[in-house]
């Protein structure tokens, strides 16, 4: 029901942007905000009944400012603060996001490794993701010493691990018989 | 004559006494078998003492009343027989007999029935006493053999349960022993897997991490 609803909105969004040719800038704008809204605090309050449609005007309003939006996003903000629709936020720069990518023909990744990679192996990673995909790779990579070796990376829910560590595990699991250690 | 009075008098008193406490039947017998006897005597005695002289009265009365005793003891005990008679309902005599033989004759043939039906019935219980030893034997020789059949069926039972039970011992065992081979492998395992991670965390080089990368691409290469 909520993802419906924030994917009209999104395409809402998506449909000035557009006519402005915004929608890279609007997408950032929007990722801002999806950052706010996830904090907790922030989310109660922008949840919360008690509020009036003039308070949460004033909040939404408030954000823009303090974000320096630009007009059509403070519009945007005040249509979903008189919908009571401020709690989709999150939602919305998701669909947003994955809208705008399947138009462009993007696919975001997850890559994370034990140590940071330099720019010709994430170039290598990239280019190997586009090829399986299709489509452009936009990555975003991400440090996790845990690994210990290897790279993991998450395109859309699909998962490329090779990363020591579960190599490891596979290995203590084999010797163990088949019975998993993690 | 004064003699004569005495002992008839006599006679009446020991009369009387009977009537008195005999019976009705016994009373009449008495009466029958002593008023003859009385009027006779009675007679005799006055013709001993010159009778010829008076008129027989007292025999007279005394013949009166033995016949008035006799008609009414005809008309008691013969009375309803009579009138039967007379009314045409009354048996006669020869019939009568014929019935009596006849019912005789039946009576005879019946207890004749009643004989042999005794017999048989007693020559049936005797056959059956004889069967009832021969099935007394063959119901023992079954019961054995039913008490054969169910001991072994309950020998039967045991083993098939003891030998339940073993092969659940022996699994139980064997699972058990499979279980600690498995914690045991596990838990080698495990320890194997801390040491790897700790050497590897130790020892991995930058190298080595170019490495891991480049075969990581040339995985998803063959993919």
């Amino acid at each position: 029901m909520s993802g419906s609803i924030a994917r009209r909105y999104a395409k809402a969004i998506i449909a000035v942007a557009q006519e402005q040719d915004a929608l890279e800038q609007t997408g950032d704008e929007l990722r801002v905000l999806r950052a706010l809204a996830a904090d907790p605090q922030i989310a109660q309050a922008l949840a919360n009944p008690m509020l009036t449609a003039p308070a949460r005007r004033r909040l939404a309003l408030a954000i823009a400012e303090r974000l320096t939006l630009r007009p059509i996003m403070r519009n945007f903000l005040a249509v979903l603060a008189n919908n009571r629709r401020l709690d989709q936020l999150v939602g919305i720069a998701d669909q947003y996001q994955k809208i705008v990518d399947a138009m462009l023909g993007r696919v975001r990744a997850t890559l994370s490794s034990a140590a940071p990679l330099s720019p010709e192996q994430l170039d290598a990673v990239v280019a190997e993701l586009a090829r399986q995909t299709g489509r452009t790779v936009l990555v975003e990579q991400q440090v996790d010493p845990q690994l210990l070796g290897g790279v993991i990376v998450d395109v859309e829910g699909k998962v490329y691990d090779g990363s020591v560590r579960t190599q490891l595990k596979a290995l203590a699991t084999s010797i163990a018989g088949g019975r998993s250690l993690l | 004559m004064e003699t004569g009075q005495q002992s008839f008098s006599a006679m009446q008193r020991a009369t009387f006494r009977v009537m008195k406490t005999g019976a009705a039947w016994g009373r009449t017998v008495l009466m029958l078998t002593l008023l003859p006897a009385a009027a006779s005597f009675a007679a005799e005695t006055q013709e001993h003492h010159g009778g010829a002289h008076g008129a027989p009265w007292l025999k007279l009365l005394l013949s009166a009343i033995n016949l008035l005793i006799f008609l009414a003891i005809v008309r008691r005990y013969l009375g309803p027989f009579i009138v039967q008679l007379f009314e045409g309902q009354a048996m006669p005599f020869t019939e009568w007999l014929r019935f009596r033989r006849r019912r005789i004759a039946d009576a005879l043939a019946e207890a004749d029935r009643a004989k042999r039906e005794a017999e048989a019935l007693r020559a049936e219980w005797q056959r059956r006493i004889e069967q009832l030893g021969v099935e007394l034997e063959a119901m023992l020789k079954q019961a054995r053999a039913d008490i054969a059949a169910e001991r072994d069926q309950i020998l039967a039972a045991a083993r098939r349960a003891a030998e339940a039970i073993r092969r659940d011992a022996e699994r139980t065992a064997e699972n058990e022993i499979r279980s600690a081979q498995e914690t045991l492998r596990a838990e080698v395992a495990a320890q194997a897997l801390a040491i790897a991670e700790r050497l590897a965390t130790q020892r991995l080089t930058a190298a080595d991490q170019q490495r891991f990368v480049t075969e990581f691409v040339r995985q998803m290469e063959r993919q």
